[in-house]
């Protein structure tokens, strides 16, 4: 990617994204210089990401790092459950997200798909291509979601082999 | 290369011209705007042709306040835009569909913020809160929350487009 030609740092267009001010010089330069507009860019693209995050519209899929990571930022309660069972859980009502940590044997699968269930067995919601390792899929529910359904049901299915079933039941307090 | 040195080819030129337009759109508007830096485009592009501007070093002058023009009265323009389009191969001013950041590096890079610049980053972007409310939830002067949110979004920005893994 080609260089600022005026040496405007990170921090100078991270400065101009924040302030409410405007700013006709730089507007000007950004309209002239693509490294400027990269970074103003990423700055709004975080600025977005952090509002889905804050809004609880993660994907119901991440790796276990980003999970870690998550914790650290935000009030997720954590269970652990193992294929092809029930989990039985307590949601506590301030939480912005359920993760549900599921093991299974993975080993060897080329790509996985994620099924959210309806009430009446059918996907209403497939997650392709979702991230795994060889022992364990991290599942990322909502408060919304987590609060309205009394179980939360998903199917792992890998090249259109059904591995098998999860289910998370929540008894509210 | 300039918008200036751009003008003699109206594809470059989108090409070049209309993702810094959306950057500067972004600032301003949650709202489409990317819908808003197009239109704007399509704006530029006529009055190329038209010869309303006919200082080449006045293009992005005329971009700018384009842009600032519809994101104030949040004009559409879609007569304008379907006029233009039916003369013009349907791309010549369209986004490339990128995804953007990856969120969940953008997780991982927020949790390595220090507590505080981590709090004020979630006031401000997941509760939607003005400098002076993140002053005041994290008490702090206002001026220092200011301080504190653009080094952590200036961190934020670095560590995502970094090579390194968060």
């Amino acid at each position: 990617m080609s260089r600022c030609t005026r040496d405007v740092s990170t921090a100078d267009v991270v400065a101009w994204y924040l302030d409410e001010a405007a700013n006709d010089e730089f507007e000007l330069h950004l309209l002239e210089c693509d490294a400027c507009a990269t970074i103003a860019n990423t700055a709004a693209d975080i600025a977005d990401t952090l509002a889905i995050v804050g809004a609880g519209r993660l994907p119901p899929v991440i790796r276990s790092d980003t999970l870690d990571a998550l914790c650290r930022t935000a009030r997720v309660g954590v269970f652990r459950g193992i294929l092809g069972e029930r989990v039985d859980c307590m949601l506590r009502p301030d939480l912005d997200y359920v993760a549900l940590r599921v093991a299974g044997a993975f080993e060897g699968i080329g790509s996985l798909d994620v099924e959210l269930l309806g009430p009446d067995d059918a996907p209403v919601h497939v997650e392709r291509d979702a991230a795994f390792t060889h022992d364990e899929v991290v599942l990322l529910c909502s408060r919304h979601v987590a609060a309205m359904a009394p179980e939360v049901r998903v199917r792992l299915v890998s090249q259109g082999r059904e591995l098998g079933r999860v289910v998370l039941v929540n008894h509210l307090p | 290369m300039t918008t200036a040195q751009l003008l003699d080819d109206e594809s470059e030129l989108c090409r070049a011209l209309l993702p810094r337009m959306v950057a500067l759109c972004r600032r301003y508007c949650r709202e489409q705007p990317v819908d808003i830096a197009q239109d704007a485009m399509i704006i530029v592009l006529e009055a190329l042709r038209t010869g309303r501007i006919i200082d080449r070093q006045r293009i992005s002058a005329f971009a700018l306040s384009t842009c600032r023009a519809l994101i104030i009265d949040g004009r559409r323009t879609t007569r304008r835009r379907d006029g233009l389009l039916s003369r013009n191969p349907a791309e010549l001013a369209s986004v490339p569909d990128e995804s953007g950041v990856d969120r969940e590096r953008v997780i991982r890079c927020m949790s390595k913020l220090a507590a505080r610049e981590r709090q004020v980053i979630k006031l401000t972007f997941w509760d939607q809160l003005s400098a002076r409310e993140v002053a005041h939830a994290v008490d702090v002067t206002e001026g220092n929350a200011r301080v504190l949110r653009h080094r952590a979004m200036a961190q934020l920005v670095a560590c995502v487009r970094g090579s390194e893994a968060p």
